[in-house]
């Protein structure tokens, strides 16, 4: 019964972990950039909504959306300062460092937005339900649901309409998408504000669930949303949330049995184990064999 | 000399050796998240000849060196055949769970009355060699300084030699330098193992300086920063990371007033450099044209 | 219909392209023949404005394209073919049609379905294949896809980059009866191409470009009766 109730523990943090890495892998997919300020957007956002909730008293679902939305503005600011500028095959590395300075910056005024460092992040109150000796908390219901609404959404965006169309072709084969008439640049803002908001979304079920918020989250959700993407494979959406879901499996289970300060360890070991011996990830084997991704610099 | 000018200085001496070593291996053309974990190693093993084992300093950081460099062999032989990304998030994994262990342990042991020894997450107290040796902040300044010197010396003196420009060709192009006979990996272990033996050494100082180390001093923020400052400087000459040091703690050292806002307006500063000078301040064509010039007035 | 004057393109300090001007006439098929490093596909990636030009105007149907970005100037009706095909090669072959009409807004998706039936009548591989990524079709396929794909944007005129390069000689006889075919539909094409002697088949009018300059243009005959040509291009003792 343990087991049962630990490995739906792991399942309902591992949907927030794959909403992280998604962010994460489609910045990735599209760009062939990673976004080291990706975890301080998403403070950013979180510490604006704390900021601003006295102000407006709009409860949780206030603190969601503003969340949401500071995250995505955070996350388009990034990019036309950081990513635009450094868009040739060459500026991979320059676009980390700048994002990495950006980091700092959100994170210092995330900082001065949250004087007291730990402050309370309101969440949805509902009641656990009960099903025998297992339990789920409902919030964390709620959530699932809500990660699982998100991701529908982005498989029907990106399958079902022509802006989907467009990002698939360019992260395809940006050269053709251009000569075929899609505006590459303006494609990248879209994206990373895209991750934004799927950002925001993890964000607030994250914060809301553990009722708090430190200026260490934004460090702490870049580490997850990367780990997430590599373990399923760089570059593959579906690898991102398999990724994030067993991210959440392993680290509850390793907490379970080892216990809590053993936790972070058995993660990364994974993760090293996995570039190690299998560095496509679980599901992008094909993607590092035959796309030259994995030659590109960072 | 002032006694927080002095130590501001040393500081900036000891991070410059991480930021050296985090642009040894952008020379061979990979990303490293992970040279803290070499300087972390560094800092433990001189902590540990010096303070527990009672060794002289020179001995303590003749082993920083050498744990740096096998370690780093290590960690370049198991990702050989990694590169960007995937070696990148290798390396902070492995300097995660370096610092992870570390938290485990413990090896402590009664001198004069003192526990000495790595403690788990309490770190390594009581490093007192240069104060047991009547070392001023000065003089060790002046050490860890003509240290750095010396070393960018040898960088210098290699610069146009053919090692370094093989390394920069791999760094390039490692299919290209294979088709031009040379081996890619063997420059690429030689220049991560010499990059954790530099950022080792770093770290050795760094303990002595410090007096204390704990695992924590050692997380990812650090060795970012390191790679931020080389990527800053720029790659066209062994000064670049310097630069990177001087320009980060240098400047905000002194417009400390401002400490609480002070990444608001550098983290944005440093964006817009990049946006313009995208390969760093001393970019490789910087360099060759400044090299040029001043070739032509000597002639 | 596409006229091109005095076009001067540099990479960095290197003039690829040193005044180089040219006419393709409307319902003709255009070739440009040259050795490697003339700068034909230089010339290619200006028309399509993807390298901007230092000077001197591109102009197709009195529209001036110079300068516009390749988003622009495929809306003004000129489509690139590239060299080595580059198809989606994750996506199916149908997403690689509908990804030829991104020109094509939304009200008019009845009109893109039609295009692509038609598409499929012109090519029937295409639509025996359309489900599968265009990663695994043949290099004759793909390059049959780049063209339908291009012609998806309905352009007035369509430039080819060397699409025999890479083929069998039984893929490229097949290329070329269809560019052909096309041409008798009454589609302009201009047409960059190393093998001579099929360009031959079916170019209306040659243009020669050597080391960035246009060293010789004519027709057919003419370029048949020019002896230095015949024994550089075209085989002949």
């Amino acid at each position: 019964m343990d087991v049962l109730q630990t490995s739906l523990d792991g399942l309902m943090i591992g949907s927030t972990y794959a909403l992280l890495g998604l962010s994460f892998a489609l910045i990735f997919g599209i760009m062939r950039r990673i976004n080291l300020a990706f975890g301080a957007c998403l403070l950013f956002g979180a510490a604006l909504a704390i900021y601003l909730e006295p102000l407006l008293g709009w409860g949780a679902w206030g603190l969601f959306f503003i969340t949401m939305a500071g995250a995505a503005l955070a996350s388009a600011y990034v990019e036309r300062l950081c990513f635009a500028p450094h868009s040739k095959r060459s500026g991979a590395v320059t676009a980390m460092i700048a994002s990495f300075a950006i980091w700092m910056q959100l994170d210092e005024i995330s900082s001065q937005l949250l004087p007291q460092r730990t402050h309370a992040y309101q969440g949805l109150e509902l009641p656990t339900l009960w099903l025998g000796e297992i339990s789920v908390r409902g919030d964390q219901l709620l959530h699932f649901g809500m990660a699982l609404v998100s991701i529908i959404l982005l498989y029907i965006l990106l399958y079902k309409t022509r802006l989907g169309l467009l990002i698939r072709a360019t992260a395809d084969s940006p050269e053709s998408a251009y000569l075929l008439g899609a505006r590459v640049p303006w494609l990248g803002f879209v994206v990373f504000f895209l991750a934004g908001i799927l950002g925001g979304v993890a964000a607030f079920m994250i914060l809301s669930a553990d009722g708090h918020i430190t200026p260490l989250f934004g460090l702490w959700s870049t580490f997850k949303g990367l780990i997430a993407m590599i373990i399923g494979g760089v570059g593959s959406l579906l690898g991102a949330v398999v990724g994030g879901l067993i991210l959440g499996l392993v680290e509850t289970h390793a907490g379970a049995a080892l216990g809590a300060e053993f936790r972070d360890m058995v993660t990364f070991g994974l993760v090293f184990l996995v570039l190690v011996i299998r560095p496509g990830g679980l599901m992008g084997v094909k993607v590092y064999r035959t796309d030259n991704a994995a030659q590109e610099r960072v | 000399m002032d006694l927080y000018l002095a130590s501001v200085l040393t500081n900036m001496t000891l991070i410059a050796f991480l930021a050296l070593s985090a642009y040894l291996v952008l020379v061979v053309g990979e990303v490293s998240f992970g040279q803290q974990a070499f300087f972390c190693i560094g800092a433990y093993l001189t902590a540990s000849v010096t303070a527990l084992a009672g060794a002289h300093i020179v001995w303590g950081l003749l082993a920083a060196i050498l744990g740096g460099a096998v370690c780093a062999l290590l960690l370049g032989l198991l990702t050989l055949r990694l590169s960007g990304l995937y070696f990148a998030i290798s390396t902070l994994c492995f300097a995660e769970l370096l610092r992870f262990s570390l938290l485990h342990i413990r090896f402590t042991r009664l001198i004069d009355g003192r526990e000495i020894g790595p403690d788990g997450p309490e770190g390594f107290s009581n490093i007192r060699w240069i104060f047991e040796h009547n070392y001023a902040v000065t003089d060790f300044l002046l050490l860890a300084a003509s240290c750095l010197i010396i070393l960018l010396g040898l960088l210098f003196g290699l610069q146009r030699s053919h090692l370094m420009l093989t390394a920069h060709m791999v760094g390039h192009d490692p299919v290209l330098a294979q088709s031009q006979g040379f081996s890619p990996h063997r420059y690429r272990l030689g220049f991560i193992a010499l990059s954790g033996a530099v950022a080792g050494f770093g770290g050795g100082l760094f303990a002595l300086f410090n007096t204390h180390i704990e695992p924590a001093m050692f997380g990812v923020m650090l060795g970012v920063h390191g790679l931020a400052y080389a990527i800053i400087g720029g790659l066209g000459t062994p000064l670049g990371p310097l630069l990177g040091v001087v320009l980060d703690i240098g400047l905000l050292e002194s417009i400390r007033q401002l400490a609480a806002y002070r990444m608001i307006v550098f983290g944005g500063l440093v964006a817009l450099l990049l946006v313009f000078r995208p390969e760093g301040i001393a970019s490789p064509r910087l360099v060759a044209r400044l090299r040029r010039r001043w070739g032509r007035r000597r002639v | 219909m596409l006229s091109v004057n005095n076009l001067v393109t540099s990479y960095g300090l290197i003039k690829a392209l040193k005044g180089v001007s040219l006419e393709a006439k409307e319902g003709a098929v255009t070739c440009i023949l040259g050795p490697n490093g003339a700068g034909k596909t230089t010339l290619m990636f200006t028309l399509a404005g993807i390298l901007a030009p230092d000077s001197g105007t591109v102009s197709l149907l009195e529209h001036n394209l110079t300068g516009l970005g390749a988003p622009k100037v495929l809306r003004q009706g000129l489509a690139l073919v590239p060299e080595n095909r580059l198809v989606f090669a994750d996506m199916s072959v149908h997403e690689n049609l509908l990804a030829g009409a991104f020109t094509q807004s939304r009200a008019m998706a009845a009109q893109v379905n039609d295009d692509i039936d038609k598409m499929y009548a012109r090519f029937p591989i295409l639509k025996a294949r359309h489900d599968q990524p265009a990663g695994t079709l043949s290099g004759g396929e793909q390059q049959m896809l780049a063209l339908a794909r291009a012609l998806m944007s309905r352009p007035s005129i369509l430039l080819m980059d060397e699409p025999s390069v890479g083929l069998s000689p039984l893929i490229v006889d097949e290329i070329f009866a269809i560019i052909k075919q096309l041409n008798k539909d009454g589609m302009s094409i201009l047409l960059v191409e190393q093998n001579a002697t099929k360009a031959l088949q079916v170019a209306d009018y040659f243009y020669l470009l050597d080391q960035g300059k246009v060293a010789f243009s004519g027709t057919p005959d003419q370029l048949k009766n020019d002896d230095v040509i015949k024994r550089a291009y075209l085989g002949g003792g």
